[in-house]
């Protein structure tokens, strides 16, 4: 059905004239244009070291790449103590509240004190998204302690971020669930084989967003996501410091792909969203 | 636009060459690199990979010939089973048709690196050609493996290959204890790994790498090209240690 589109091996037009995002990447300078990761964790390492990692080196990597806004939730958040975390993304919204978009985390295993979170965090401390994690949680994606954080969501008209681990039936059972929300699933091309099952369901799904960032994306997935559910349902995001910010941006920013539809990947499919 | 040197890609059909296909010919090959301004590169064949060394080492040197810029890159097998040359037969193959580099895919191609099983093989390219030695990770094993044979062989030049991001508290003290280990970026996605690793163990043995087909540029690319080390540091990693890597070969 989609392996006329999904299989693109035919010269790009743009391949000998780079688009000004790919002429900045090309030349390792910031991009000349809005830009929105949605998908950042400040905070150290656990099973693995990296260098920096915390909100001024974020700023930092930012400057360089020249992203605008950041969407955090806290490493430690989708670890060990979410309510620390929610406190480190707290003071980072505070300090740059031009940089920093807080994504506040709900452990599900703590139920009572995931509601909790979810009201001091979006109602008192203007946080703009929610992340959850049920892989780290250990916790199903359909259980019913995240009933709340859908309906909470939902109410408030907010995006939820979460890693896309589960089938396309279970993503189109909650965005036609929850209508209100607005679901950006990570590292949505990541498993290639998967992908198209994805790409096809999503099309459809205008409360729905796959975020592009992965350990080993293929080469082409970005390109091959977008003929089939639309560049509409794509969102740059890093998974910074898990994943490098400029791994992930050189990806979507070389991707053949015209000036436009990176655009809309990079900033415009969830501006709106984010009230920016 | 920096000049770069790719130490790591395939030519030819694979099996799984994801959405954006393989490259079948050098022409396509050369022509996607030059888009990053990628004007050589270190190739082996896919055949060499997923068929057998013998023959898609045979296949590379038909394919590239007459392509300055593809420089060729052979696999190797140890030699028991009777299917690759003994060692020292092995050597002069490679020195007979200008071959300056070689490079072993053990948990792909299912052979051990003990000295019972690969260490003739090891002692034959010491000193001779430089060693890309493909991982599927750097875990525990891998990991002393490649101390136990880097100084077992100090004269071996080994470039550690298609690693991910969380080696840095391997890599680390096995670069410090092995001056003749290098590392290949084209999987290192680690977050500031490429600076990081410049400052704790020097710029002057990464050297840059894609791993196409398989994978985009653009990934690998952005992270040398964004990273936080002098120009200088940059063009080493980018072209000039692998030169310089080449340049040891002993023809």
């Amino acid at each position: 059905m989609f392996g006329h589109v999904w299989r693109h091996n035919a010269p790009h037009p743009h391949h000998h004239r780079p688009d000004p995002f790919a002429a900045d990447a090309l030349a390792g300078e910031p991009l000349n244009d809005f830009v929105i990761d949605v998908h950042s964790h400040p905070g150290p390492g656990t099973n693995f070291f990296y260098q920096g990692g915390g909100v001024d080196d974020l700023l930092r990597v930012m400057d360089r790449t020249g992203v605008d806004y950041c969407c955090f939730s806290a490493y430690t958040a989708i670890g060990p103590d979410f309510v620390r975390g929610n406190e480190l993304v707290a003071g980072a919204v505070r300090d740059h509240p031009t940089r920093v978009i807080g994504f506040a985390v709900p452990n599900p295993n703590y139920p009572e004190l995931a509601k909790e979170e979810l009201i001091r965090r979006v109602d008192e401390q203007g946080f703009r998204g929610i992340k959850i994690h049920s892989t780290s949680h250990e916790y199903p994606i359909h259980g019913p302690n995240y009933i709340p954080v859908y309906e909470f969501a939902d109410d408030h008209r907010l995006p939820i971020l979460s890693h896309t681990y589960d089938s396309p039936a279970r993503i189109r059972q909650l965005a036609t669930t929850y209508p209100n929300a607005r679901f950006i699933w990570a590292h949505a091309i990541w498993q290639h084989i998967r992908t198209p099952d994805l790409a096809l369901t999503v099309r459809d799904l205008p409360n729905v967003f796959c975020e592009m960032s992965g350990s080993g994306n293929r080469r082409g997935q970005i390109e091959a996501f977008v003929r089939v559910a639309g560049v509409e349902s794509a969102v740059f995001g890093s998974d910074y410091p898990v994943l490098g910010q400029t791994w992930q941006m050189g990806n979507v920013a070389h991707a053949d792909l015209t000036h436009e539809e990176k655009r809309k990947i990079f900033s415009e499919n969830i501006r709106g969203v984010l009230g920016l | 636009m920096i000049e770069l040197f790719d130490a790591n890609c395939a030519l030819g059909m694979v099996s799984r060459p994801g959405p954006a296909m393989a490259f079948l010919t050098p022409d396509d090959l050369a022509a996607h690199q030059a888009r990053f301004g990628i004007g050589r590169a270190l190739v082996y064949h896919s055949l060499a990979l997923e068929e057998h060394p013998t023959a898609g080492n045979e296949l590379l040197m038909q394919a590239i010939e007459g392509h300055a810029g593809l420089v060729p890159s052979w696999l190797a097998l140890p030699h028991h089973t009777g299917e690759f040359p003994k060692p020292a037969r092995f050597i002069e193959e490679l020195r007979s048709a200008g071959v300056p580099a070689v490079r072993i895919f053990p948990d792909q191609q299912r052979f051990l690196t003990d000295d019972w099983v690969s260490g003739e093989l090891f002692a034959a390219l010491a000193g001779q050609v430089p060693l890309f030695w493909h991982i599927d990770g750097l875990d525990a094993p891998t990991a002393r493996e490649l101390y136990r044979v880097s100084t077992a062989q100090p004269d071996l030049q080994i470039v550690i290959c298609d690693v991910d991001k969380m080696i840095n508290r391997a890599i680390t003290p096995l670069m410090r204890e092995s001056p003749n280990i290098w590392l290949e970026t084209g999987g290192y996605r680690t977050h500031r790994g490429i600076e990081y690793l410049s400052g704790a163990v020097g710029a002057d043995r990464m050297v840059f790498g894609t791993k196409l087909p398989w994978q985009a540029v653009g990934p690998p690319h952005a992270e040398l090209m964004y990273a936080d080390i002098d120009d200088d540091a940059r063009r080493a990693i980018g072209s000039s240690n692998l030169e310089r890597l080449l340049a040891m070969a002993a023809w």
